[in-house]
């Protein structure tokens, strides 16, 4: 009896807190269980989580806890104006604002500041595909139903950028945001006299923060826009000023291989120029066009060779080039020399060409090369979060330790491989149940 | 802005807000149809004209045919172009090159081609295929095309009686493909003319203007006379008017640049992302999408390995460097001769003629369009021809030629240019002709544009009712909050009336700019700025005689009694739809499993199944089959039998919704959901389906109410507690995924009972809550259990059905029933409505409930089962059904109450009643096909479902069974895609099914004479690679290969087993998703008319 009352005590003391602060609970839940939920969808990178997604810096190859990261910093704020609470309901608003701020920061940061990111994962985007019709050209295959991503791959107005940025952004950022309004709402509610105009004070913090990010790119985008006109009234020097000014303001249009290829094509034709890294880049679409695969690395190894900005642009470009080259190769039977040339591609950009990986341990295994076979597909396993490619990794993993003849261990890959991918995994399940 | 806003405060705070929200909804729609009919008109569409041809069919039913036609041309064409339409989709290939493909469900799908690039000289075979999913009716064409030889010559073909037409591709003898040349086109039958039951026909509307392929080919290659690498042409082209439809079609030897009037129209400045990259791998199919799979048609290109890839290298090379022979690329440098006859040669691809539609950037006068080229392997040249309809309808053509002025920077002196030839000279011919959208690279008219056009919009109607609230007080000597409040309500029926209006852009058959013309914009506003006339109307005279004539009608009936006959008459209404032809429709696989397991009911007691001689009980949709089991025992077993409980519960439900309806809110919303819903498609088609979800969604629906009647009072009702639970059970018994209404029930009682705890002490409750998932808890380990003596592989939906965190697994799409429920092509309205009445209805707990439920079930179905299909939402849909009526009922109810208090008019209440109104008939127009057919009206991402839109056939296993049943010989083998159908269908047993890519659950069976794995509906031995495929077909004589659905195919076979097959085996039949194919034995002809019930 005497139990059962206490509980109905402390029953309602639970109740009646939850129902005045549940806005708060729910809130805080949120914002703190999406540190570790993820917050970008990489379509083969894995997936960093609140925790691993740093505030000021680009993300690396394989994400891990940063102290300013996301996550980290927003449950500190939080923390904080929950700690603040007792001395004043106003903490906790500007707690909440911050945290609004951050919310907001996160596709604009993407969009904006880190063109790298934007740009790794759309070439991830685009590579997947390539990887996985590889896969479906040459390997025993794996029919389970792909993972979809973002297809937004119009970038060409800020809006445009910035919808591809929030099209990658995963739960995390969601649960976050939903968190930060839920305890802005909480906030607001318990704020004294003149509510109205504190929050709209605090409002001032993540508009502020908007503000700061759009300006060099709206800047950047108008003089882009001025630049195209004037060249197509065939104003050469008018839209080499305004493009380099584009990429002055603008940082994704700084590692733009296409405007330093179109500023080459228009100091080309007037003459100016005799030598930029701008007119090296410009002669390698004409050298891939007509898959001049070499000479397209031999000038974008010049071009990089005046470094800056543009070296980075051109090392990526090569990259590509060289991955072009490799399937080539591969295509007309020459597996090793494709091999070299992926391995390369991997070399000059490690973070953007690291789906690479999955060919070259296939090349190697082609090859019989299966211990280096085995080692690529480490990188992979350690490095990637699509789950059909890790299946197809260990899967591949499972036919070079069969052929080492290490039945134990293919044995397990392809149990892993169904582990990561059930469904219709003819490769792993074939492989197990054997004919 | 403080003395503009200063008459607000005349209004009561409900009374402001809601007149603000009026008057702001008005403004921003009509600031959107501003913004489309002047800022930014969406692209132009073009109803194309057939002139004298006929819509065609085969000779016999058939729901897939083959059309072809043979045309002769003595040269290649300068021009050639296509116009086709069909019934639901097709496909056209000429000269064995596919030229393009359209699919839209239930309309008849059009487009226009340019063609001259696939005719050659010579006899070109036209081959179109289309497959018709809509029922009843054959596979439907009309053809309408013209070619134009060099000379002069011109020559044109329609589709009429001299077309041929099969109904299956095994026709053709020999190896050669039905769409070849070398094909016998004589032993095909003749087409003939379509029957079309629809009048008027409605064709689909295209993008691409008729004329650019229909108009002959002109403009003149120029140059600038020094053969310049850069150049920049220009010229004036003049205008009678402002933003006539103008098009124009570039073509140019380099990267192009085009301004017209100072927009840059196209240019080669683009992101390199957009760029598809090259691999240089062969060519790669696409990745089918999971529908796409499961409803391919046609046999997807087969993937051979290539051979030097087949095996490894015999000696491990580690040789890193490629062998000259096997590198693309040659090494030496490039050499660019100055000659420029060579530069044109080797210069880059071969330019296409791109279209534009430029007409927005067109003004009365004198127009400038600049083209810049620029070319770094030669000339730069330009080609452009285009044309302008004038306000009389005649075509006003403008080209390049040497009128045009070029230079070679802005500012250079200008020269006239050099004609250097006319289109379809060498090097590059005639051009192939592409239809494209101008470039957008300015953020202002993404963003700021519309944002501004509808913010000015909004401020200017607030203006205007402010001034206009002013005037009317002035005059009429009224206090300012009365005329205030009336003017608001004025502008409820305009938001309608657009709304309304809005609706054709989703309807196939119109363009989807009609509702943006500039008339309906001038309507609009003439309608805002006149209907404040009504002010002045003498209060009471025109709604007293109606009031009255309601009033007399009220008396002439028993109030009580009206709703309950209403409820019979639209129960009645429901149940014939859903009796209409339910029982037309072959089984789907999905019905027939239960129908197998309906029939251990009455032998053992409990559903089951009898593969290879053991009793396998039915661990899943438990209770489905026992109303199955009664009715085909009483009126024995038929689609009809068999479906009737379906038919029932649907009928049922309609009540149920009413019902709830008038308990939750009132009659008026549990009568109008319940028409809603007796006249929705997807609930009228799912109530003729056998399968789980109507069945799911009557004890759903049950123990909704149930559970709100139970918890409504205080203390809670138990009884009703006690219905909501063993609802639950039956329904969870039904279909597993329907147990997440317990958590759905949990939060919407602390919802609707917010603050409340008292509660927490029903004992009764934990009563409940303890019986359901001790059910749940049982049914689980049971299925969980019954599965594990089985050696089984390949996996299934059982095993995704329970509850996990999908959201942090691979294959989670959290918008998937945000596109395939809450915006499908029929409920977008309810969802907008319920999203609505949130800040308004917020405070009613039965709207909580609803909207509640909704939440959470949406939210558990999304993150928490790791399958998704659109039949797991179906059980609370009407939920969604009810939550839209309710917000609309209360809204209007609101409304009333408004103008009864603030109008002090009764024209007022007359608004507030045609608004009302106005907004249930859009609710129940939107809802269904009745009235407009709004195809389009769906979220991007959900592609409509068979079970969206009536008259749809879905699987036809019945006449793929009869017809193998028919022609079946001594000593063939059957091999069924889905064994139980064709076994009941054709009455004969199968001998093998194939899995050659284990994707079906297969079962390890050691008691064959041979132990193999097996089928696990009817024991089949199971096909599992290239192999045994051969193996098995060298067993008979002939092979036949029952494929329903047809997906099934690309499903369960290897791409060696569909090599194999599309070699060796020929289509003999083919019906709705369905392909029967024979190997060996020669080709019969048959009637597929004849005995088939489908038709």
């Amino acid at each position: 009896m005497k139990i059962r009352e206490r509980v109905e005590l402390w029953a309602g003391v639970g109740a009646s807190i939850w129902g005045a602060h549940w806005l708060l609970f729910v809130g805080s839940f949120l914002v703190f269980g999406s540190a570790i939920l993820k917050w970008v969808n990489f379509p083969f990178s894995r997936h960093p989580s609140g925790l691993q997604l740093p505030l000021l810096r680009n993300i690396e190859l394989l994400p891990h806890l940063s102290l300013l990261s996301y996550g980290v910093l927003g449950a500190c704020v939080l923390a904080t104006g929950l700690a603040l609470l007792w001395r004043s309901d106003t903490f906790l608003a500007v707690a909440a604002a911050i945290l609004i701020a951050f919310w907001v920061a996160a596709p604009c940061q993407i969009a904006f500041q880190q063109p790298a990111l934007i740009r790794r994962l759309n070439a991830e985007t685009q590579d997947l595909p390539m990887i996985r019709g590889f896969t479906k050209s040459y390997l025993p295959v794996n029919y389970g139903p792909a993972e979809e991503y973002s297809k937004h791959f119009e970038l060409d107005t800020v809006w445009d950028r910035f919808v591809a940025a929030y099209s990658f952004l995963g739960p995390g950022w969601y649960c976050f945001g939903i968190g930060s309004l839920l305890i802005a709402i909480y906030s607001i509610g318990r704020l004294p006299d003149e509510r109205g105009m504190t929050a709209l004070a605090l409002g001032g913090i993540p508009i502020g923060v908007l503000i700061i990010f759009l300006t060099p790119p709206v800047i950047g985008q108008h003089y882009f826009i001025s630049a195209c006109t004037a060249q197509a009234r065939g104003n050469n020097e008018k839209a080499i000023t305004h493009y380099r000014k584009a990429m002055w303001w603008d940082r994704w249009r700084r590692q733009d291989i296409n405007i330093y290829a179109t500023i080459g094509d228009l100091e080309r034709l007037s003459g100016s120029g005799e030598d930029s890294p701008e007119r090296h880049i410009s002669r390698v679409q004409e050298l891939r066009k007509a898959r001049e695969y070499e000479s397209a690395v031999f000038e974008l190894s010049r071009a990089a060779a005046w470094g800056g900005v543009v070296a980075i642009a051109a090392r990526c470009e090569s990259a590509r080039t060289r991955v072009d080259f490799g399937s080539a190769l591969y295509n007309g039977g020459g597996i090793g020399a494709a091999v070299t040339q992926w391995q390369q591609a991997l070399v000059e950009d490690p973070v953007q060409q690291q789906g690479l990986a999955f060919l070259i341990a296939r090349g190697n295994y082609d090859l019989g090369r299966y211990q280096a076979s085995l080692d690529a597909l480490n990188g992979i396993l350690k490095a990637s979060g699509d789950k059909p490619l890790l299946a197809n990794a260990y899967s591949l993993a499972g036919d070079c330790y069969t052929r080492l003849g290490r039945d134990t261990d293919a044995r397990r890959s392809y149990n892993q491989s169904l582990k990561e991918d059930i469904l219709v995994n003819f490769w792993a399940m074939s492989a197990l149940t054997g004919d | 802005m403080e003395p503009f806003l200063r008459p607000l405060r005349n209004l009561p705070p409900g009374a402001r807000r809601g007149s603000l929200v009026l008057v702001l909804l008005c403004g921003a729609l009509l600031g959107f149809f501003i913004f489309r009919a002047f800022a930014s008109p969406l692209y132009r569409q073009y109803q194309l004209d057939f002139g004298a041809a006929q819509w065609i069919e085969p000779a016999e039913f058939a729901p897939v045919a083959y059309f072809r036609r043979e045309i002769f041309l003595n040269a290649e064409p300068e021009q050639a172009w296509l116009e086709v339409a069909a019934t639901d989709s097709f496909k056209i290939i000429i000269n064995d090159r596919t030229v393009g493909t359209e699919t839209n469900l239930k309309t008849r799908v059009a487009q226009i081609y340019d063609v001259k690039k696939s005719l050659k000289p010579g006899t070109n075979v036209i081959a179109i295929s289309v497959v018709r999913d809509s029922y009843p009716g054959s596979a439907q064409l009309l053809v309408c095309g013209g070619f134009k030889e060099p000379g002069g010559k011109t020559g044109s073909f329609i589709s009429d009686e001299q077309w041929r037409v099969t109904p299956r591709t095994g026709i053709v003898q020999g190896t050669e493909e039905w769409v070849s040349p070398l094909v016998q086109e004589q032993v095909w039958p003749n087409a003939r003319r379509a029957t079309i039951m629809e009048h008027p026909v409605h064709i689909t509307w295209v993008e691409r203007n008729p004329l650019l392929l229909r108009l002959p080919p002109s403009g003149k290659w120029i140059t600038a006379e020094n053969a310049s690498r850069e150049a920049v042409f220009s010229a004036s082209v003049h205008a009678e008017r402002a933003r006539p439809e103008t098009w124009i079609q570039v073509a140019s030897s380099g990267s192009l640049d085009l301004l017209v009037n100072g927009k840059l129209i196209t240019g080669m400045a683009a992101s390199p992302l957009k760029e598809p990259k090259m691999p240089g791998l062969p060519r790669l199919t696409r990745e089918p999408l999971e529908k796409e799979k499961v409803e391919m048609t046609t046999p997807p290109p087969a993937i051979v390995r290539l051979p030097q890839n087949l095996k490894p290298l015999p000696t491990p090379s580690s040789s890193a460097s490629p062998s000259p022979s096997s590198s693309p690329s040659s090494t030496a440098g490039p050499a660019h001769s100055e000659s420029i006859p060579e530069l044109i040669a080797t210069s880059s691809q071969k330019p296409t003629l791109d279209a534009y539609d430029i007409s927005y950037w067109i003004k009365k006068g004198p127009n400038t369009i600049v083209a810049t080229v620029r070319n770094t392997q030669g000339p730069a040249r330009f080609l452009a021809s285009g044309f302008m309809v004038r306000k009389d309808g005649n075509i006003q053509q403008f080209e390049t030629n040497s009128d045009w002025r070029v230079g070679d920077q802005q500012g250079a002196q200008k020269q006239r240019a050099v004609e250097a030839g006319s289109n379809g000279s060498a090097p590059w011919g005639y051009l192939t002709q592409e239809l494209h959208s101008p470039v957008n690279l300015s953020d202002f008219d993404v963003v700021a544009k519309p944002v501004a056009v509808i913010l000015l919009t909004i401020v200017g109607t607030i203006a205007l009712w402010l001034l206009v609230s002013r005037f009317v007080t002035a005059k009429t000597r009224e206090a300012l909050r009365y005329a205030l409040a009336r003017d608001a309500l004025f502008h409820a029926p305009i938001i309608v009336g657009l709304l309304f209006l809005l609706l054709p852009r989703y309807d196939f058959r119109f363009p989807i700019s009609w509702p943006f013309q500039p008339k309906f914009v001038l309507l609009a506003i003439v309608a805002l700025l006149g209907v404040r006339l009504f002010h002045f109307v003498p209060h009471g005279r025109i709604t007293a005689n109606l009031s009255a004539r309601i009033r007399q009608l009220k008396n002439s009936m028993s109030a009580e009694a009206l709703p309950y006959l209403l409820l019979a008459m639209i129960i009645g209404l429901g149940f014939a739809f859903r009796y209409h032809d339910f029982g037309v429709m072959s089984f789907d696989h999905d019905e027939y499993g239960e129908v197998q397991k309906s029939k251990g009911i009455w032998e053992l007691g409990f559903p089951f199944n009898r593969v290879a001689g053991r009793i396998r009980p039915a661990t899943t949709y438990e209770l489905v089959p026992y109303p199955m089991a009664v009715t085909s025992r009483l009126f024995g077993e038929s689609e009809w039998s068999i479906r009737l409980p379906a038919v029932i519960m649907g009928t049922l439900c309609i009540g149920i919704i009413a019902l709830m309806g008038r308990r939750l809110f009132n009659w008026r919303t549990g009568l109008i959901a319940a028409f809603i819903y007796a006249c929705l498609p997807m609930n009228i088609r799912w109530a003729q389906n056998a399968f789980h979800p109507q069945q799911c969604q009557f004890m759903a629906m049950l123990t909704f109410w149930f559970f709100y009647e139970g918890i409504r009072v205080r203390p809670f009702h138990h009884k009703y507690l006690t219905a909501a639970s063993v609802t639950f059970c039956t329904g969870y018994l039904s279909w597993e995924g329907s147990a997440f209404i317990l958590p759905a029930l949990f939060l919407a009682l602390l919802v609707v009972r917010w603050g409340e705890w008292w509660w927490l002490k029903e004992f009764h409750l934990y009563r409940c809550v303890f019986f359901m998932a001790a059910l749940v808890i049982a049914q689980f380990s049971w299925r969980t259990l019954v599965s594990s003596p089985y050696l089984q592989i390949g996996a299934g939906v059982n095993d995704l059905a329970g509850p996990s965190l999908f959201f942090l697994k691979y294959g989670w799409q959290p918008r998937f029933y945000i596109d395939h429920l809450l915006f499908a092509e029929n409920h977008v309205f309810f969802t907008l409505m319920t999203v609505a009445g949130i800040p308004f209805c917020w405070r009613q707990p039965a709207f909580r409930y609803v909207v509640t439920l909704i939440g959470a079930l949406l939210f558990c179905h999304t993150n928490l089962i790791a399958a998704l299909s659109t039949r797991y939402c179906i059980y609370y849909q009407p939920l969604l059904i009810l939550s839209g009526v309710a917000a609309i009922v209360m809204l209007y109810d609101r409304l009333l109450l408004f103008a009864e208090r603030e109008g002090n008019s009764k024209v007022a209440l007359g608004f507030a009643h045609t608004a009302g109104v106005a907004m249930l008939f859009l609710l129940f127009v939107q809802s269904n096909e009745w009235l407009m057919k709004l195809y389009s009206l769906s979220s991007p991402n959900a592609t409509p479902a068979l079970m969206t839109r009536l008259n749809t056939y879905r699987y036809d296993h019945r006449g793929a069974a009869e017809y193998v049943r028919s022609h079946l010989q001594p000593g063939d083998v059957i091999i069924a895609g889905i064994p139980h159908v064709f076994e009941h269908y054709a009455g004969i047993r199968g001998n093998y099914f194939l899995d050659t890519i284990l994707m079906k659950k297969i079962i390890y069976n050691s008691k064959f004479a041979e132990p193999r794995f097996m089928d696990r509906f009817r024991g089949y031995a199971a096909i599992r690679s290239l192999k045994e495929l051969r193996e098995a077909i060298s067993r008979g004589r002939r092979t036949w290969l029952v494929f329903v659905p047809y997906g099934g195919f690309g499903h369960l076979s290897s791409p060696e087993a569909r090599v194999y097959l599309n070699e060796h085996a020929k289509v003999v039949f083919e019906s709705y998703r369905g392909k029967v194919l024979l190997i060996g034995g020669e080709n019969q002809s048959v009637n597929l008319s004849a005995g088939y019930n489908a038709k």
